[in-house]
């Protein structure tokens, strides 16, 4: 071999490599069952995507539509002073709600709803509950 | 029932029907030159066999966008030669090693492999296969083995037939003067 021109399109093109007995038929079963368990995967994930989105949508249409709320408990302003004047109940219901400053447009219906319930000297508890 | 064409596999495997009976088929026609041209490319039998299963989950996952530009096999071949080099990608050891350093390293693994096991001239003809960088390996073998056409390898690799013709005698040359010297 050392000395003569070697071809090695004379020689029988085989690689050294084997596998195990039958193993043709087993891998079209093995691929049918993965292509099977990518299936499920795949629809498991629309299982959970569908319930999750759905609560997703109930929350941000929850979330939007009661944001007033929000929008009320954090306008909310009140001096330390005020605070602790309204704790020792030294405070009127209308000062209080002097100390009510609401912004957003939106909350205007509220506003006028707190004013019908204060002209009507409704408790707090009441107010908030009415809320 | 003849010999179902590419086109007709295709319509077959639009219809939710006739998926599963198209894909059969599919499987059938090419498991065993997909599973060999990855073999050589991964070198052990393990590693071949887990991406041969790769490479048709990925052609379940895609027939249906397959336009029918090129042959199902080539298509295929394209998918398990990407899906070979991922794997091959995923053996370094870090990031600047190269891909014929990994080829390399698996070579020297091939003796503790059950499945390899040819003669004296099989064994040293794929030592100085693996002497090759690593893609003109697959192009290598993708002709010498296989037979293919050098305008399909150039579909498969996306080289062009030129430089495929030029690499092969190149590589020939190479393997040649390897087998003469060892």
């Amino acid at each position: 071999m050392m000395n003569k021109k070697i071809d090695i399109d004379k020689f029988e093109k085989r690689t050294p490599f084997s596998v195990p007995e039958n193993y043709f038929s087993e891998l079209k079963s093995e691929i049918q069952d993965s292509c099977k368990t990518e299936n499920k995967s795949y629809l498991s994930i629309f299982q959970y995507a569908i319930p999750f989105l759905g609560i997703s949508l109930i929350m941000f249409y929850f979330f939007t539509n009661t944001g007033t709320i929000f929008t009320i408990v954090s306008e909310i302003e009140l001096s330390q002073t005020d605070l602790i004047a309204y704790l020792e109940e030294d405070i009127s219901d209308d000062l209080l709600y002097e100390y009510i400053y609401i912004e957003d447009e939106e909350t205007d219906e509220l506003s006028e709803e707190i004013d019908y319930l204060l002209d009507y000297n409704m408790d707090y508890n009441l107010i908030i509950n009415q809320l | 029932m003849g010999e179902l064409t590419d086109k007709k596999l295709l319509i077959m495997f639009q219809n939710p029907k006739t998926r599963n009976l198209a894909f059969n088929h599919i499987i059938n026609k090419n498991q065993e030159r997909a599973y060999w041209h990855i073999r050589k490319i991964v070198l052990s039998h393990e590693d071949a066999n887990d991406v041969t299963q790769n490479t048709f989950i990925k052609v379940w996952k895609n027939l249906d966008k397959f336009k029918g530009e090129s042959k199902i096999f080539t298509w295929i071949y394209t998918i398990a030669t990407n899906e070979a080099l991922s794997f091959l990608k995923k053996k370094k050891r870090n990031y600047f090693e190269s891909l014929d350093t990994v080829s390399y390293r698996l070579s020297s693994n091939l003796s503790a492999d059950n499945y390899c096991d040819g003669d004296e001239i099989e064994q040293k003809l794929q030592k100085a296969i693996l002497t090759l960088p690593t893609k003109q390996r697959i192009a290598f073998n993708m002709k010498y083995f296989e037979n293919m056409k050098y305008t399909e390898i150039s579909e498969v690799l996306g080289t062009s037939v030129g430089a495929l013709k030029a690499n092969y005698h190149h590589a020939k040359n190479k393997i040649e003067q390897f087998l003469k010297d060892n």
